[in-house]
């Protein structure tokens, strides 16, 4: 992805809340409490936001000539073949881990199973995915998933009291 | 003041106290050694530990971890070549190549004692400074408390590294994140889309353990497995020889004051000190050409200055309740948990709390220092711990941390969300701090200014009719302007921050 | 005749209880949560747990309390509201939980949950700084009413709480005229009376006591039926020709469906804590009032409480 293209889609991102803000700031009723609104402060910043979007829009397409030039050569330069497949490699491992955290939240949430036992998985996947498939690393994984989902369940429901869900 | 400040000490070094701020300060020098792994990760993770606790023991906890994480970076600086976290970035340039020329132990200690005399002058500044600036604070109303808010947030900004639109950008992201929830003036649900579970709003550590610690975490695991080399130590007992210190002494002294101030501003900390301090101590040197070759007054300027940042950044957040620096949010959020709100009151409502900050700041210092000298060997051994297998315990402690403060799973989707949207900001080179800061002095920058309003009858023209006021928004204008003029200044970052 | 009666009469109770009494055996067998809506470390999450701690040993059975704040209790109410009615989990919570009701913020509202039993309740003083002006209730009311002479009187509250309503409450009496202030909750207020910036404000006798002790702030009326133990020269309202009669009760809620036998097992368990003299001392020693009401008192008094506090956030807050 080039860099303009990058820049676009934050200002779009950032276009795209202020304007949810402002319209969900205006629907806010009027109170008897306050002759400002709720939302006045809200729709300050959000108009605020929507003004600095478009103003870093201007100043990246204006300056877009000389840093253009400048990114696009260092990057070439410096990323070989291994490198490539060494940052794809880290972001499957990114997509990996946050798929279990979602998978492990979303459980939690509808209260599929037990806390522990979702918890295990969890470190038991994470730690596969970290390290790769292998006899030693599940091995490893496991060992890892035992003592620290034991540590934490101990540590925070004992020592303080927290109830798990 | 000195009698309250002895007293604090006395009850800061009885066993438990004393005891979680050697935890604290240990376990931060360690987390700020292992690349990765940093100090506002380290303290948002225990702050839901220290939920049920003592104000004063968590107190020890988190600010012995934010003196250690901020000194430990030193260490896999200076045998790795890698910054152990933000704030030892620049203590790379000459800590490495001094190592590599076959002196690890002289780099470790000058560094070591820097930082140590930073933290000492810091903490004057902090024990002196505090008491009048709260004096004066406390006479502020929510006019002036507003205006004051306005110029910390234009500050941050301005201060930031890269384009000041894209820190404007991430401080309105920040505030936008603050507003959901129920309105404190007009107790009207707001933002909520719908949501009951948003009543309450984003809630403070699921945000800051999203978007320190969740990201921080990802990236680790996102980025190369090689470890690096490390540099030995040899077995021999070395120490620096005293001529050589008392050759730094003026160096230190003025990095320190830089680290001092720069710690004061407004929610720039470890990082921006030794920057400015490292060029500070080039440009003033006789000899700037041996910068970067390995030579001692570069180590000594950037460790003594971001230790310094410490003490300065503890001023406001103590006497103004403006964080001044990113682990001071995460402190706010802890003081929060525990109902102490940091501000000018707490001088007079909470004075125990204010003087355990200082006399733990220097314990924690002390702590450091000895630690440091005499556990160097075993901390060389630890830093190159496996991250693979700390980043899934850590997002464990993640989720569980999110969910202990108020039992709702909803934080921890929170939690994952900032996570996901702090990467979204590194690969949009967008800074975090002006965001985290936004957010958390979005609800005292609009109570206040909704509450003058209020006072004021409506009349805006009455902000401009208080003289500290007036000045305060004008500053905060001049704030805003600043980019214009600073347009051809040089690049002094460099771009090994990764 | 006498006896067959009191045999039927036993024979009616055995009937009845008996399966009563097989419910309350097997219930409760494992540990009850309690929802508190509020924060740690604040006033209600003290309370309850102080009264959490005698009720599981009373019990027998382990009680978990649970902090689920913000919303201004909607969130840790609706909560509790939503989960299985088996007795199992527990609400605890104050007049936030009517207030936040009545301005719609808690959407269920009060239906949602049965009360089983007031325990404790905190008496309620109007206070102004040291060295105001005002030194009665009468002339509280002067400087509040509509059409008076000098600026508008600026009281303290965290609006939509619980201390705005009580304000609003004390007011009801006249056509008033005077300036809210967003100051928050009682300590937060507390600090904006000690500093200035406010006329006035309601606190409870607990968290103000000090203050009036040392004479910082000046105690006007108190809003209960007899004085307090804590403040014995402070006149209550009705002393001084007014009646009103506002107050923070501490109310433990179940959700709406729970089976009686439950509920009633519960509030039998929690009069004999609230009736235990140790316990109520410890109370008393915090300046909170035990005040045990459960049953079809405790039913009425509620909805009084919520209709009148409904009438005011349509009249003052919301609008209609």
């Amino acid at each position: 992805m080039n860099n303009q293209t990058k820049e676009l889609m934050l200002v779009v991102a950032c276009l795209a809340i202020a304007t949810l803000v402002y319209w969900s700031a205006n629907q806010i009723p009027s109170s008897l409490l306050a002759k400002t609104s709720a939302g006045l402060v809200p729709k300050i910043v959000a108009i605020s936001l929507i003004l600095l979007a478009i103003l870093h829009l201007i100043l990246v397409f204006s300056a877009n000539r000389t840093s253009n030039t400048q990114t696009s050569n260092s990057e070439t330069s410096t990323s070989a073949i291994d490198d490539r497949t060494e940052r794809n490699d880290g972001r499957i491992r990114i997509a990996l881990l946050v798929s279990f955290m979602i998978i492990f939240v979303l459980c939690l949430e509808l209260g599929l199973t037990e806390f522990w036992l979702l918890a295990l998985s969890f470190v038991f996947l994470s730690v596969l995915a970290m390290s790769g498939i292998s006899s030693r690393s599940i091995l490893i994984a496991a060992s890892i998933a035992v003592v620290s989902v034991g540590a934490t369940i101990v540590f925070f429901t004992k020592i303080f009291t927290v109830i798990l869900p | 003041m000195i009698y309250d400040l002895l007293s604090s000490f006395g009850d800061m070094l009885s066993p438990t106290p004393f005891l979680f701020i050697l935890l604290g300060t240990l376990s931060g020098i360690v987390i700020g050694a292992i690349p990765g792994l940093n100090g506002a990760m380290l303290v948002t993770l225990s702050l839901p530990l220290t939920y049920g606790w003592d104000p004063l023991n968590a107190i020890g906890l988190l600010v012995g971890q934010y003196v250690g994480s901020i000194s430990g970076g030193l260490v896999s600086a200076t045998l790795l070549n890698i910054p152990g976290s933000p704030s030892s970035m620049m203590t790379t340039l000459d800590a490495a190549p001094m190592a590599k020329k076959g002196n690890p132990e002289r780099a470790l200690q000058l560094g070591i004692i820097a930082s140590f005399v930073g933290g000492t002058v810091s903490w004057l500044a902090l024990v002196f400074l505090s008491p009048p600036l709260a004096k004066i604070a406390l006479s502020f109303g929510p006019h002036e408390y507003f205006a004051l808010v306005l110029v910390a947030l234009m500050l941050i900004s301005s201060l930031s590294e890269g384009s000041m639109a894209k820190a404007l950008m991430s401080a309105c992201l920040g505030m936008l994140v603050a507003f959901p929830g129920l309105d404190t003036i007009t107790a009207q649900p707001r933002l909520t889309f719908g949501f009951p579970q948003m009543l309450a709003g984003f809630d403070l550590l699921a945000v800051l353990l999203g978007i320190f610690a969740v990201t921080q975490l990802l990236t680790d695991a996102g980025n190369s497995m090689a470890s690096a080399e490390r540099i030995r130590l040899s077995g021999k007992m070395y120490f620096v020889a005293l001529s050589d210190l008392s050759k730094q002494a003026f160096n230190m002294v003025r990095s320190s004051l830089i680290g001092t101030w720069i710690g004061i501003l407004p929610g720039i900390g470890g990082s921006v000190g030794s920057i400015v301090s490292y060029v500070t101590a080039k440009n003033m040197s006789k000899t700037p050409e041996k910068f970067g070759t390995g030579c001692d007054e570069g180590v000594v300027a950037s460790e003594a200055a971001n230790n310094a940042t410490v003490g300065g950044a503890l001023i406001p957040m103590i006497t103004m309740g403006i964080p001044g620096s990113i682990i001071d949010v995460i402190l706010i959020a802890a003081l929060t948990l525990h109902n102490i709100r940091p501000g000018p009151l707490l001088f007079q409502n909470e004075p125990h709390i204010v003087y355990g900050f200082m006399s733990t700041m220097m314990i924690a210092n002390i702590l450091m220092l000895f630690i440091m000298i005499f556990g160097i060997r075993l901390l060389a051994k630890l830093i190159d711990v496996p991250t693979k297998f700390l980043v899934p315990i850590l997002l464990l402690l993640c989720v569980v941390g999110a969910f202990a403060v108020n039992n709702r799973v909803f934080d921890i989707w929170v939690m994952l969300g900032f996570g996901l949207v702090g990467l979204l900001f590194r690969s949009w080179s967008i800074p975090v701090a002006p965001f985290v800061i936004g957010f958390i002095l979005t609800p005292i920058a609009e109570t206040n200014f909704r509450t003058a309003l209020i006072l004021s009858d409506n009349n805006l023209w009455d902000f401009f009719a208080r003289p500290i006021t007036a000045m305060f928004l004008v500053l905060s204008a001049v704030m805003l302007l600043i980019p214009l003029f600073k347009r051809r200044r040089p690049a002094i970052t460099t771009r090994n921050e990764h | 005749m006498l006896r067959t009666t009191l045999a039927a009469m036993a024979a009616a109770t055995m009937l009845f209880s008996a399966p009563i009494g097989a419910l309350a055996e097997s219930y409760p067998d494992k540990p009850i949560k309690v929802i508190v809506p509020n924060g740690a470390g604040g006033s209600t999450d003290i309370t309850s747990r102080l009264v959490a701690k005698e009720f599981s040993e009373k019990l027998g059975q382990n009680l978990a309390i649970v902090n689920m704040g913000g919303g201004g209790t909607a969130i840790g109410a609706m909560e509790a509201a939503k989960s299985a009615p088996d007795g199992y989990t527990l609400l605890s919570t104050h007049e936030a939980f009517l207030t936040s009701s009545a301005l719609g913020v808690n959407t269920l509202g009060p239906k949602s949950v049965k009360p089983i039993a007031q325990v404790a309740k905190e008496v309620i003083v109007l206070t102004v700084p040291k060295g105001s002006e005002i030194t009665s209730l009468a002339e509280f009311y002067e400087a509040a009413m509509e059409g008076h002479s000098d600026a508008n009187l600026n009281l303290g509250v965290s609006p939509g709480a619980a201390n705005h309503f009580f304000f609003l409450n004390v007011l009801s009496p006249i056509d008033h005229d005077v300036t809210f202030i967003p100051t928050g909750g009682g300590a937060k207020t507390l600090k904006a009376l000690l500093g200035g910036t406010i006329d006035a404000g309601v606190f409870a006798v607990s968290e103000s006591i000090q203050a009036i002790r040392s004479g910082d702030i000046v105690p006007i009326a108190l809003f209960d039926k007899n004085r307090h133990a804590d403040l014995p020269d402070t006149r209550t309202a009705s002393e001084q020709g007014h009646d009103v009669n506002v107050g923070l009760h501490y109310v433990w809620y179940a959700p709406a469906e729970t089976p009686d036998e439950r509920v009633a097992k519960l509030a039998s368990v929690l009069t004999e804590v609230i009736s235990d003299e140790a316990f109520r001392n410890t109370l008393v020693e915090r300046s909170i009032t035990p005040e045990l009401i459960t049953g079809s008192d405790l039913t009425a008094a509620l909805d009084a409480r919520f209709t009148e506090t409904k009438a005011l956030a349509e009249k003052y807050v919301v609008g209609n």
